[in-house]
């Protein structure tokens, strides 16, 4: 029985770090992503191959080792194509069976996911699809935008896209507006999108553990050498007791995570409780975390040179992208009192 | 990640589970269920005698080395047994603080002679102990003890008072930490003696908790006797410290199994009162379910690393605590406009619930000691 990362998931979680840590940060990014960083990643990482099966090019992995990546990429903020590649268009088009799509964003394209609904109506060679998604997730920036429609995957180039102002600048959503003819070897009926839906909430989950994990050691941190009344702040009973309530939350929403992963992996009968756990926790656990970090930090927590306010608008934004975390119990509620005993 | 147990734990599983189902019956059966948190002063003769059917069974003091009479159990084994004994619902043990504080303290800090006389009767469950730690001035500031003893000859004759011992009346001996050095403060010239019970200079006082029952107790020390000191004179401090640091979490998920069903019964009833379809009470019942499911990911990963003390494993008093007093106001919130009768059916075990749980944040280190602990070794913040 071991419940704890493998030494090579560790080892993997290593590497993200010390690659990411001399990668660009979140300041750099400027209405585009840093130059050659995705084929950095690409080429020297991998990681928009570890968790796509090895039928359609990847390396056959699953979410849990595609976890470690996402908890480093929530530390850092990289600006990157990884969460809409990786974490929110593969996972769809990975269970569509869209190969080709699939084999361009391993050779380098970035995609992103969309939620309909979308106008669709059969024509000659394929499908005419029009529509205007809002505040899609890098809309601008990605080459493929991933458009679900309750059990169809449309793979389109947008026609046109709005960027929108978005709280987490590091992340920009984009109105995206799709008028065209999409050949049929990119539209796919009758997907089912579940356990796509669950990988994407995990790594969401992953990344927002890195989040307020790296939130909770700047207040840490800051809490140990600032000093008033003669003596570092992080000595006063009061902020102690936010950061010990800090490391509750994010070991708790880490835990969770964990599990989720790995119960979506295995394909375990109860994988929508717990990837619902995960959601819930982690989802507040980063947006509560970044908060207090901010507060913990005073008045140099609130201006936009620090960091804090980076950490805090991510979490806010993962958050948008997962769903609340009320709307995660009232799920799990409902298979509790609605749908008998559940005990894992 | 691999959640499963080895085929040799899962033999194990079996033996537990099969035994417990033979022998939970009889004289034993109405036992089942009683005599955990809030509940410790009940059938106590009975579960004394449960004690030594566990004995004789080999069930007691697993995790000991054989050579003290224990079964060499490994820290999955003993999980396991933990495990089972809660699924079996089977009752609050009576022995659990020789086998869980005083043996092990022995085993690490004690001489052979105090290991033969005081170990083997603990592994039969034919000698009970209670421990005298706390005191009126001394609650999270244990430090601040003043319960002294003087040695004359070679016996410590001791003055003063421990509280909030548990199982004190059916106790026959008190692992009691007094001040053996005179004028010594805080931490220093603290010693480990072992108290008989049953002399005429210890006195015990039940006292009656909030609850209406009395599972802890006053006791006066009031020229009473000992011999032995476990550790060096004066030493008792860290012997103390090291006793605490045995109890390696490994009980935290049979507790879970007992805390889900607690959880069930408070489901059960929300459905009965239409409770259940208030949306803010189904969302309180969600979140306490998925933290009773991280509670149990906590002490696995805590388990996963052999026992050590990791970040996650600082959490486990604060967590569970926490989620308990929670659980006991959702249930008051469930029953609603009837919370305020003790005698409905089953819900005299809501009640029960409700009112123990207040201690859970406070023994054992309370929420805020926890905190302060937190803060301070699991995330190096300055003292």
């Amino acid at each position: 029985m071991h419940f704890g990362w493998s030494p090579e998931q560790l080892a993997m979680k290593e590497a993200a770090a010390g690659f990411l840590a001399a990668s660009p940060g979140p300041r750099a990014m400027d209405a585009c992503w840093p130059e050659g960083l995705w084929a950095r990643i690409v080429e020297d990482q991998g990681w928009p191959a570890v968790a796509v099966p090895e039928a359609l090019g990847g390396w056959g992995f699953g979410v849990l080792d595609l976890a470690v990546v996402f908890e480093e990429l929530g530390r850092r903020l990289t600006p990157c194509a990884m969460l809409s590649t990786a974490a929110l268009a593969l996972p769809v088009l990975v269970a569509a069976g869209a190969a080709d799509a699939v084999a361009g964003v391993l050779a380098g394209e970035t995609a992103t996911l969309a939620r309909g609904p979308v106008d669709v109506q059969p024509v000659e060679g394929g499908w005419k699809v029009q529509g205007t998604l809002t505040g899609v997730p890098d809309g601008a920036l990605a080459d493929w935008v991933v458009v679900v429609d309750q059990g169809r995957v449309i793979v389109v180039r947008p026609d046109a896209t709005t960027a929108r102002a978005s709280l987490d600048t590091t992340r920009p959503l984009a109105d995206v507006v799709i008028d065209q003819v999409v050949p049929e070897e990119r539209c796919f009926q009758g997907v089912d999108t579940d356990r796509a839906r669950r990988q994407s909430l995990v790594l969401l989950a992953a990344e927002q553990v890195g989040v307020a994990e790296a939130a909770m050691d700047l207040a840490v941190a800051y809490a140990k050498v600032r000093h008033q009344y003669g003596k570092a702040i992080g000595s006063f009973q009061a902020i102690q007791h936010r950061c010990a309530e800090m490391l509750v939350r994010v070991e708790s929403a880490r835990s969770a995570m964990m599990y989720a992963a790995w119960a979506v992996d295995a394909g375990r009968p109860e994988a929508d409780m717990v990837v619902a756990t995960a959601a819930a926790l982690a989802g507040e656990a980063a947006t509560w975390v970044t908060g207090e970090a901010i507060q913990v930090h005073g008045g140099i927590g609130f201006t936009w040179e620090h960091d804090c306010h980076l950490y805090f608008k991510r979490a806010r934004a993962n958050l948008a992208l997962m769903g609340a975390p009320h709307t995660h119990r009232a799920r799990v509620a409902a298979a509790l009192l609605d749908g008998g005993e559940v005990w894992i | 990640m691999d959640l499963s147990f080895s085929a040799a734990d899962e033999r194990f599983r079996d033996e537990v589970r099969t035994w417990l189902a033979e022998h939970l019956v009889g004289e034993f059966a109405i036992t089942r269920g009683r005599g955990g948190l809030g509940d410790m002063d009940a059938l106590v003769p009975e579960r004394i005698a449960w004690e030594q059917e566990l004995a004789k069974g080999g069930w007691t003091c697993l995790g000991w080395p054989r050579e003290h009479g224990g079964r060499g159990a490994s820290l999955y084994e003993e999980v396991i047994f933990l495990e089972e004994y809660a699924r079996a619902q089977a009752p609050g043990r009576v022995g659990h603080i020789g086998e869980g504080l005083l043996g092990p303290t022995l085993i690490h800090h004690g001489t052979d002679a105090q290991r033969a006389r005081f170990l083997p009767e603990i592994v039969a469950g034919t000698e009970l102990w209670c421990q005298g730690y706390s005191e009126p001035e001394a609650g999270s500031d244990l430090a601040n003890l003043k319960t002294r003893a003087e040695l004359i000859g070679d016996r410590w004759r001791i003055t003063g008072q421990k509280v909030w011992t548990s199982l004190a009346e059916s106790s026959q001996w008190c692992f009691a930490l007094v001040r053996t050095t005179p004028g010594s403060v805080r931490h220093e010239g603290i010693s480990c003696l072992l108290v008989p019970m049953n002399q005429p200079g210890v006195r015990v006082v039940p006292i009656r908790q909030m609850t209406g029952s009395a599972e802890f107790c006053e006791v006066f020390f009031d020229g009473a006797e000992a011999e032995h000191v476990v550790g060096p004179v004066g030493g008792g401090w860290k012997v103390a410290m090291s006793t605490l640091a045995f109890e390696r979490g490994a009980s935290t998920l049979g507790q879970q199994l007992s805390f889900n069903h607690e959880l069930q019964a408070v489901l059960r009833r929300a459905r009965e009162t239409g409770a259940a379809s208030d949306p803010l009470v189904r969302d309180r019942i969600a979140d306490l379910w998925m933290r009773l499911q991280v509670m149990r990911w906590n002490a696995l990963r805590t388990l996963s690393h052999e026992g050590a003390l990791t970040r996650e494993g600082y959490l486990s008093k604060l967590y569970w605590a926490t989620w308990h007093r929670d659980l006991g106001e959702l249930a008051m919130d469930v029953l609603g406009a009837a919370a305020g009768l003790c005698d409905t059916g089953d819900d005299v075990n809501l009640h029960r619930l409700y009112l123990w749980s207040r201690s859970d944040t406070i023994y054992a280190g309370t929420n805020e000691i926890q905190k302060n602990i937190i803060a301070q070794r699991a995330l190096g913040m300055p003292r």
